[in-house]
C-alpha cells in the first residue's frame, strides 16, 4: 500500500514539471524554446536517422577511455601518495594546484599536442577525471582506522597479504563512492570536450544545432538525452556501490542510512 | 609497506583531516614541486619546442598580464560570476535540499526531477543561456547557479537523510517540537555533510565559469586562455591563465575546507557516526 503512491509521487513531480514546461512555452508563444512535444519529435528524428545511436556511442566511447585511464593510473597514484607520507607530501602541491584547473582550460594545450580528434577530447576526459581519482585514493588510505592497520600489523601479516587482507577491504567502498563522483564529472566533461575539440557525440550535437539553422528543439533534444544517459549511468554505478562484497567498510553507519 | 612510523596515533579520530594543511612548514613540498617545476623545464630543453611555453616564460606571461591590468580584471571578473552564481544556488538550493530530506513525499516527488537535471552537464545549458541572457554576465551566472544548485540540492538532502535515526527519536523523547527537533538536532549533524558539498558545488562552479567564459562572454580567465590561444597563439598566456584558475581554485578550496573543520561544524561529525 506504502509502494504505489510513492511511485505516484516520483511520477507526479516530473510530470508536473513537463506540464508546467508546455504550459510556458505554450503561453508565451515563444518562437525560440520548443516544448516537450518539439522535443520528443526532435528525438525522434535523431534515432530515425541514426545520429542518436552514433553519437551516444562516440561520447561513451571516449568517458569510456579517458575516465578507465584516469582510474587505472589515478588510483594506484592516490593510494600511493596516501600510504607513503613523504612522497605524498612532497606532490601534494603539485596536485593540489593542478586538480582545480578546469579539464576545459587544457582544451588548447590538448588541440596542440594531439589535434583536433578523440584523443583530445580522452586527454580532457582523463585530465577531469585524473585528479579526483588520486585525491579519492588518497584520502581513502588516510581514512583508513588505524586500529585496523595496528591489528594487521599485530598479525604479522606480509607486506602483500596485509595489503590483500587489510587495506583493499578499507579503501574499496571510498573508491567506488569517488568513482561514481568522478564518472558524474567524466560525463560532464565530454559534453564540453566535443563542442569544442571534435564533431561527433552529443555535445557537438547541441552546439551543431545551435550553429546549423539554430535547432533549439535539437538542442534540448541533446540536453535531454545527456541527462538520460548520465542517470542510467549512475544508477549502474550505485548498484556497484551496494554489492555485498564492497560494503564490508561501511559497517552499521550504512545501514542507518537508509531510512 | 611496514614502516610503523606511518601510522597515525590510535587516539585520533579516523575521520582526521588529510595531511594538507602541514604542507607550508615543509620543505619536502617545497622540494616536490620544485622537481616538478624542473622536470617541465627540462622537457622543454629536450624536446626543443618553440610553441609551449617553459615555466619562465609563463612566470613573464603572468608578469605581463599584471602590468596590463588584465590580471586583477579578469579575476575580478570570474570571481564575481562565480560569487553571484554561488551564492544564488545556495539561498535557493539549501532550503529546497533540507525540505526535500525531511519530508519525504516531498523529496520522492522532486527528486526524479533533479535526477535528470543533474547529469546534463551545465556546459550543455550554454546555448539555451545565450540565447535568454544573450552575450553579458547572466549567462555565465546562470549556468554556475544550475551547476551548483544541483550540487547543493543533492547534498543538503543526503545530509538531512542521513542523520542518525536515533538523535531524532532521543530528541522527541526530550518533547522537542518537530521545528526544534530540525534545528537543533537534524542541521547540526547534518552541517558537515552539506558544507561538503557547498566544497563540491564551488569547485564545480569554478569549472565552469572558465568554460562558460570561454563561449558566453569577453572577459575572465577563461576568454583569457581562449582569446591568447585564438588571438597569435600566445600559450604562454594559455599556460599563465591555466596556473591563475588552478591557484584561485585551490585558495577557494582552502577556505572551504578551513570552515568544514570549525569545532562547532565538525559537532556532526560524531553524531552522525
Amino acid at each position: 500500500m506504502r509502494y504505489l503512491p510513492r511511485f505516484v509521487l516520483k511520477i507526479s513531480g516530473v510530470v508536473t514539471v513537463i506540464a508546467i514546461w508546455g504550459l510556458v512555452v505554450q503561453v508565451t508563444d515563444s518562437p525560440i524554446i520548443p516544448g516537450p512535444w518539439a522535443v520528443a519529435r526532435a528525438i525522434h528524428e535523431l534515432a530515425v536517422k541514426g545520429l542518436l545511436f552514433k553519437y551516444a556511442v562516440a561520447s561513451l566511447f571516449r568517458v569510456t577511455w579517458g575516465y578507465l585511464l584516469a582510474v587505472t593510473i589515478g588510483v594506484p597514484l592516490g593510494l600511493m601518495l596516501g600510504w607513503y607520507k613523504r612522497i605524498g607530501r612532497a606532490f601534494n602541491p603539485t596536485v593540489q594546484v593542478l586538480r582545480p584547473i578546469s579539464p576545459l582550460a587544457w582544451i588548447p594545450l590538448a588541440i596542440l599536442w594531439l589535434g583536433v580528434g578523440d584523443g583530445s577530447a580522452v586527454l580532457i576526459i582523463f585530465l577531469g577525471s585524473f585528479f579526483p581519482m588520486v585525491m579519492t585514493g588518497m584520502n581513502a588510505v588516510r581514512n583508513v582506522t588505524p586500529t585496523h592497520i595496528n591489528a594487521g600489523r599485530n598479525f604479522g601479516l606480509s607486506a602483500w597479504r596485509f595489503m590483500w587482507s587489510v587495506l583493499f577491504p578499507a579503501v574499496t567502498p571510498q573508491i567506488i563512492a569517488g568513482m561514481r563522483l568522478t564518472f558524474g564529472i567524466a560525463w560532464l566533461v565530454v559534453v564540453a570536450a566535443e563542442m569544442i575539440a571534435v564533431n561527433s557525440g552529443l555535445g557537438f550535437l547541441i552546439v551543431d544545432a545551435r550553429n546549423a539553422g539554430n535547432r533549439y528543439d535539437l538542442i534540448v533534444a541533446g540536453m535531454v538525452l545527456i541527462g538520460t544517459i548520465g542517470l542510467l549511468l549512475d544508477v549502474a554505478m550505485r548498484r556497484l556501490e551496494r554489492l555485498e562484497s564492497i560494503r564490508w567498510g561501511y559497517s552499521t553507519s550504512a545501514i542507518d542510512g537508509e531510512r | 609497506m611496514t614502516e610503523t612510523r606511518q601510522v597515525p596515533p590510535a587516539n585520533e579520530p579516523a575521520t582526521q583531516p588529510p595531511a594538507r594543511r602541514d604542507w607550508s612548514g615543509s620543505g619536502l613540498a617545497l622540494a616536490g614541486t620544485a622537481a616538478m617545476i624542473a622536470i617541465w623545464q627540462a622537457a622543454m630543453f629536450v624536446s626543443d619546442s618553440k610553441v609551449f611555453p617553459s615555466p619562465l616564460a609563463v612566470a613573464r606571461g603572468i608578469g605581463e598580464l599584471a602590468r596590463t591590468g588584465r590580471l586583477v580584471m579578469y579575476v575580478t571578473d570570474s570571481l564575481m560570476r562565480v560569487g553571484i552564481g554561488f551564492s544564488l544556488a545556495l539561498l535557493t538550493g539549501l532550503p529546497l535540499g533540507l525540505a526535500m530530506g525531511w519530508f519525504p513525499r516531498l523529496g520522492s516527488a522532486v527528486n526524479p526531477v533533479m535526477q535528470i537535471l543533474r547529469p546534463i552537464s551545465p556546459l550543455a545549458w550554454i546555448p539555451l543561456a545565450v540565447v535568454v541572457f544573450g552575450i553579458s554576465n547572466a549567462a555565465p551566472i546562470a549556468l554556475i547557479f544550475i551547476a551548483s544548485f544541483c550540487a547543493i540540492v543533492e547534498s543538503s538532502m543526503n545530509g538531512v537523510r542521513m542523520v542518525s535515526q536515533v538523535y531524532v527519536l532521543a530528541a522527541q523523547n526530550f518533547g522537542l517540537s518537530r521545528a526544534a527537533v530540525f534545528r537543533r538536532v537534524v542541521f547540526p549533524a547534518a552541517l558537515p555533510q552539506i558544507l561538503n558539498g557547498l566544497r563540491i558545488a564551488l569547485g564545480l562552479s569554478w569549472v565552469v565559469v572558465v568554460a562558460a567564459e570561454m563561449v558566453a562572454v569577453d572577459s575572465g580567465l577563461g576568454y583569457l586562455i581562449i582569446d591568447s590561444r585564438n588571438a597569435g597563439k600566445r600559450y604562454d598566456l594559455v599556460v599563465g591563465g591555466m596556473v591563475l584558475i588552478g591557484a584561485i581554485g585551490l585558495l577557494l578550496d582552502t577556505l572551504v575546507l578551513r570552515i568544514e573543520r570549525l569545532p562547532a561544524v565538525r559537532w556532526g561529525v560524531d553524531a552522525r557516526t
